[in-house]
C-alpha cells in the first residue's frame, strides 16, 4: 500500500535519513524507532504529504503522494502528532466534528472508547495533556482512513489508556488498517510491531521484521543504553543509575 | 567743551544698548510684527511659514514653531529670541547660553496690540511700534462701534467639522467684531461639532478660512442644510488666524464682506 | 444555544436585533426625533440624510473591522491579533496624512491617499506571507512601528492646523466617508459571504497548520487568500472612517464567548456585533458632550478596553 523507494529525507538543509526503502501493506503495524532528532517525526510528516523536502519516491497505492489532491490525501491518510493549540476555545466535540465530516456514529463510538463522553463539551484548553492526547486518538478513529500515522500516541497517557491505545492499534490493524507509529517504549513497540524502521540518528536506517531488529545487539549501539531481556520484555536497565560511566 | 565730551560719552554708553540686536523671530506673527515696527533689519533668523513680508522669506530657517535647531540658531549669533511658547524645545538651551528670551503669544486682539507696543520697547523701536499700535487701536475702535450680534458659525475645518470654542483667538476676534460665535460657550479649543448642532444653533453667517478649501462645495452644503438665506463668507486665514499687524486688515475685510452680504438681503 | 445549529436562523435573529437597535439610535442626536414620526421637514431630513447614513456607515465599518479581526486571529494563530497588527492602518494613515499635506481638502483626496497607503502596506506584508505565523506577526509589528515613525515625521512637518486635522482623521470619523453607504454595506455582505464559504477551513486552521493540512486544507493558499481578504476589508474600513481601534480585537472574542468558537457562528456574530458596537459608540460620541463630538476611536477604546480586560480575567477561571 505504501511504498518508499530510496528516500533521502532533509529538514532545514540537514540530511536526516539516507536511502530508506520500505514497503508496507494493509494490516501492517510499522514502528519507527530511533534516538531524538533522528528524523522520526519528519519521516511521518513526509509519509503524510505534509513535508516535501526529500528526494526519492513515496507512493500510496502506486501513485506518488504529490499527485494526490489535498482532499484525497486527507481521505486516505490520518496524521496525529503534536497537540493542537488551545487558544481559541474549541470544545472536544467541535474538534472531533472537524475530523468527522458528519460521521456522527463514529464520533459517538470514539468518545466512548476513549472515555471522553463526560468531557465532550469542555474546551480543549481546560483538559490535561493526557486527556487532550486521547482526543487526538479519538480523532484518528473518527476519520476512519486506511492509513494511520501516529507520532508517539502513548505520550502523556496514564497506564490504563496506554494499554487501551495499544489495544486499539492492534485491533485496527486486524481490521485492515496500515498503522505507522513512532514509539519510544521498547516493550510497547514489541507488543504491536510487525515491521520496524530503525533510524540510527546519523542518517542510517534499517528496515526489517520486529523479531529481527528488536534485540539488544541491534538496539544497544544505536541508543547508547544498556538493555536487558528480549522480545516483549526488552527494556533499558534502570537499576544502576548511581553508577558512573556505564556504557555497554 | 565739557558739554560735547559729556554728550560723546553718553552716546558711547547709550548706543551699544540699541546697537543692532540680533533677533530670532520664532513664529510667523512675530516676524510680521518685527518688520512692521521697523525692527526688520534686526531679524537674523526665522522659522517655517514666516512668509510675510517678502523680505522675511529670505531669512534663514532654523526650525518650526514647535521645534528649534539650537546649533543653527547659535550660528546666527542672536542676542534675543522671541518665541511663541517658552516650553518649546531648544529655548532653555538658548537661554542658558545668554540669549534673551521673550514670549509673544497673544490670545486676544487687545493682546496683539499690547504685544506690538511691548516688542517695540524691548527691541528699541518704541516710536514706530507705538504709532502702529495706536493706529490699529483706532481701527479697532471703529469696528467695535457697530455691534450687530449676528450669530455666526466659524468653520475651521469641514471634515471633520471643527470650530472655535471659548477662550480662543478666533472667538475673541469674532466678539471684537460684535459677532456672536454660536459655539463660543463650548469649553474646548477646537471642538468637533455635529451638523445637527449647527442647524439647531441657527447661525446667519458661515465664515470659512479660504486656504485649501473647496468653497463652492461648502457653500452648496450649507445652503442645503441652513437654507438659501445663509451667507457664506471666506477669510484669508493668514490675516485672521495670525495674531499680527495684519489682523485688523483681516477684520476689516471680514466686516466689509459681512455688510455687503447682509445688505443684499434688503 | 440551539441557534448555533442554523446559520440562517442566527443571521436573521441578529439582523432583527440590529435593526431594532439601529432604529432606536436613529432617534438620538442633538434632539430626540421619533423615527416613526418625525415632526418636521427638517427633522425628517436630519433623520434620513444625516443620521441614517452615518449609522449605516458605522454598522458596515464596525462589522468589517470585526470580521477582519477574527480572520487575522485565526491566520496568525494569535488571540491578540487585530486588523491593524500587520501595519495596514499605519500605512493607510501615512497615505492619508500625505494627501492632507499635499493637496486641497477635497472629498476624495484624503480617502484615496488612505486607500493607496493601505495597499502599499498590504503589498509589503504579502512578501512575508509565506513565513510561518510567528514570523509574519513579527514582520507586521515591525512594519507597523515603521509606519508610525513615518507618520510622526509627516506630522512634525505639518503646520499647526494640519496637525489637528491629522489626529482627527486618525481617531476616526464616520460622518464623512468618501465611499457611499451602499458600497460599504455591499462590502460588508461580500466579506461575510467569503468568510462563511471558508468557515470550515478556518475551523480546521484553528487546530494548527499541520492538523489543518492533514485534514485536507491547502494551507499556503488559504493563508494568502485570508491575508488578502482580511487586509482588503481593513483597507476599505480605514478608507471610509479612519483608524478606529479595539472593535477588531474585542468583538471576535466576545462573540466566541457567547456563541462558541466555530467560524460559522463567530463570523456572523462578529459582522453584526461589530456593527452594533460601532453604532453604539458613534451615537455616544455624538451625544455625550453635545454640541461637541468626541472622536469615535475614543469611545471604542473606552468601551473596548474594560471589556477586553474582563474577558482576560474571565479566561483565567
Amino acid at each position: 500500500m505504501i511504498k518508499v523507494q530510496d528516500l533521502n529525507l532533509k529538514r532545514a538543509d540537514k540530511q536526516l535519513i539516507t536511502s530508506l526503502s520500505m514497503q508496507a501493506k494493509q494490516g501492517d503495524v510499522v514502528v519507527v524507532l530511533g534516538p531524538n532528532g533522528a528524523g522520526k517525526s519528519t519521516l511521518l510528516l513526509a509519509l503524510s504529504g505534509l513535508h516535501t523536502d526529500f528526494s526519492g519516491k513515496i507512493t500510496l497505492q502506486g501513485k506518488a503522494l504529490n499527485i494526490y489532491t489535498h482532499l484525497e490525501l486527507a481521505a486516505n491518510i490520518a496524521w496525529q502528532g503534536e497537540l493542537p493549540p488551545t487558544e481559541f476555545g474549541l470544545t472536544v466535540e467541535q474538534r472531533l466534528e472537524l475530523a468527522a465530516h458528519g460521521a456522527t456514529e463514529k464520533l459517538k463510538q470514539a468518545l466512548t472508547y476513549l472515555e471522553l463522553e463526560a468531557l465532550k463539551h469542555r474546551a480543549l484548553g481546560e483538559l490535561s495533556s493526557g486527556e487532550r492526547q486521547r482526543v487526538e486518538i479519538a480523532a484518528m478513529m473518527v476519520r476512519d482512513c486506511p492509513v494511520w500515522l501516529m507520532d508517539e500516541p502513548t505520550a502523556h497517557l496514564d497506564m490504563k489508556h496506554q494499554v487501551d491505545c495499544l489495544k486499539l492499534i492492534k485491533q485496527q490493524s486486524v481490521e485492515g488498517r496500515l498503522i505507522i507509529t513512532v514509539l519510544h517504549d521498547l516493550q510497547q513497540a514489541a507488543a504491536v510491531a510487525d515491521m520496524v524502521v530503525l533510524l540510527d540518528g546519523k542518517g542510517g536506517v534499517q528496515v526489517g521484521q520486529a523479531e529481527d531488529l528488536l534485540t539488544t545487539a541491534q538496539l544497544e549501539p544505536i541508543f547508547e543504553v544498556k538493555l536487558q531481556g528480549s522480545g516483549r520484555n526488552l527494556m533499558p536497565v534502570y537499576s544502576n543509575l548511581s553508577d558512573k560511566d556505564d556504557n555497554p | 567743551m565739557k558739554k560735547i565730551v559729556v554728550m560723546l560719552l553718553w552716546l558711547c554708553w547709550a548706543s551699544p544698548a540699541f546697537a543692532g540686536e540680533r533677533i530670532l523671530a520664532l513664529a510667523p506673527h512675530i516676524c510680521e510684527i518685527l518688520y512692521a515696527i521697523g525692527a526688520g533689519k534686526d531679524v537674523v533668523g526665522a522659522v517655517s511659514y514666516c512668509d510675510y513680508p517678502d523680505a522675511a522669506r529670505q531669512l534663514p530657517r532654523i526650525g518650526a514653531y514647535n521645534r528649534i535647531n539650537v546649533e543653527a540658531a547659535l550660528a546666527l549669533q542672536p542676542t534675543m529670541a522671541i518665541v511663541l511658547d517658552m516650553q518649546t524645545p531648544g529655548i532653555k538651551q538658548l537661554q542658558a547660553l545668554g540669549v534673551k528670551i521673550i514670549q509673544s503669544y497673544p490670545k486676544s486682539v487687545d493682546e496683539v496690540i499690547g504685544d506690538i507696543r511691548r516688542l517695540g520697547q524691548l527691541t528699541g523701536h518704541q516710536q514706530q511700534a507705538s504709532q502702529l499700535a495706536g493706529d490699529l487701536q483706532r481701527r479697532l475702535d471703529q469696528l467695535q462701534a457697530q455691534s450687530t450680534q449676528i450669530p455666526v458659525f466659524y468653520e475651521i475645518w469641514a471634515k471633520p467639522l471643527l470650530t472655535a470654542g471659548k477662550h480662543t483667538f478666533i472667538d475673541d476676534v469674532l466678539s471684537e467684531l460684535g459677532l456672536h460665535n454660536v459655539f463660543g460657550h463650548v469649553e474646548l479649543e477646537a471642538p468637533r461639532v455635529n451638523i445637527e448642532a449647527v442647524i439647531a444653533a441657527n447661525p446667519k453667517v458661515i465664515i470659512i478660512p479660504s486656504e485649501k478649501r473647496d468653497v463652492k462645495e461648502r457653500t452648496a452644503f450649507w445652503h442645503k442644510w441652513l437654507g438659501k438665506d445663509i451667507r457664506v463668507i471666506t477669510v484669508n486665514p493668514d490675516l485672521i488666524h495670525r495674531p499680527g499687524p495684519r489682523l485688523l486688515d483681516g477684520m476689516e475685510h471680514l466686516n466689509q464682506a459681512l455688510q455687503q452680504e447682509l445688505s443684499l438681503e434688503h | 444555544m440551539s441557534i448555533k445549529q442554523s446559520p440562517w436562523a442566527m443571521f436573521f435573529a441578529l439582523f432583527a436585533v440590529s435593526v431594532c437597535i439601529a432604529w432606536f439610535l436613529l432617534g438620538l442626536g442633538e434632539h430626540w426625533i421619533n423615527p416613526f414620526n418625525p415632526t418636521s421637514d427638517i427633522d425628517s431630513r436630519i433623520l434620513w440624510e444625516l443620521r441614517s447614513p452615518r449609522l449605516l456607515t458605522a454598522f458596515a465599518v464596525g462589522g468589517m473591522l470585526a470580521l477582519a479581526g477574527a480572520w487575522f486571529q485565526v491566520l496568525l494563530g494569535n488571540p491578540l491579533a487585530e486588523p491593524y497588527v500587520l501595519g495596514v492602518a499605519g500605512s493607510a494613515a501615512v497615505g492619508a496624512v500625505s494627501a492632507m499635506a499635499m493637496v486641497p481638502d477635497t472629498a476624495w483626496a484624503v480617502s484615496l491617499g488612505a486607500f493607496i497607503g493601505a495597499w502599499v502596506g498590504i503589498a509589503i506584508v504579502l512578501s512575508f506571507a509565506h513565513l510561518g505565523s510567528v514570523r509574519l506577526l513579527l514582520a507586521g509589528v515591525v512594519l507597523a512601528a515603521f509606519w508610525a515613525a513615518i507618520l510622526m515625521l509627516l506630522i512634525a512637518l505639518l503646520p499647526e492646523r494640519g496637525v489637528v486635522r491629522a489626529y482627527a482623521w486618525m481617531m476616526g470619523d464616520l460622518s464623512n466617508s468618501a465611499l457611499p453607504v451602499w458600497s460599504l454595506l455591499l462590502a460588508w455582505g461580500a466579506a461575510l459571504c467569503c468568510g462563511l464559504i471558508l468557515s470550515l477551513s478556518l475551523d480546521k486552521l484553528l487546530l494548527g497548520e499541520k492538523h489543518a493540512a492533514s485534514l485536507g486544507v491547502d494551507v499556503p493558499r488559504l493563508r494568502i487568500f485570508l491575508l488578502l481578504l482580511a487586509s482588503a476589508v481593513t483597507a476599505i474600513a480605514v478608507t471610509a472612517a479612519g483608524t478606529i481601534g479595539f472593535v477588531g480585537l474585542v468583538v471576535p472574542h466576545l462573540m466566541r464567548l457567547l456563541f462558541g468558537s466555530l467560524h460559522k457562528s463567530v463570523l456572523i456574530a462578529s459582522a453584526f456585533g461589530g456593527g452594533v458596537l460601532l453604532m453604539l459608540a458613534d451615537t455616544a460620541a455624538r451625544t455625550v458632550i453635545s454640541p461637541a463630538e468626541l472622536p469615535v476611536g475614543v469611545l471604542t477604546a473606552m468601551i473596548g478596553v474594560p471589556v477586553f480586560l474582563w474577558l482576560l480575567l474571565r479566561r483565567d477561571t
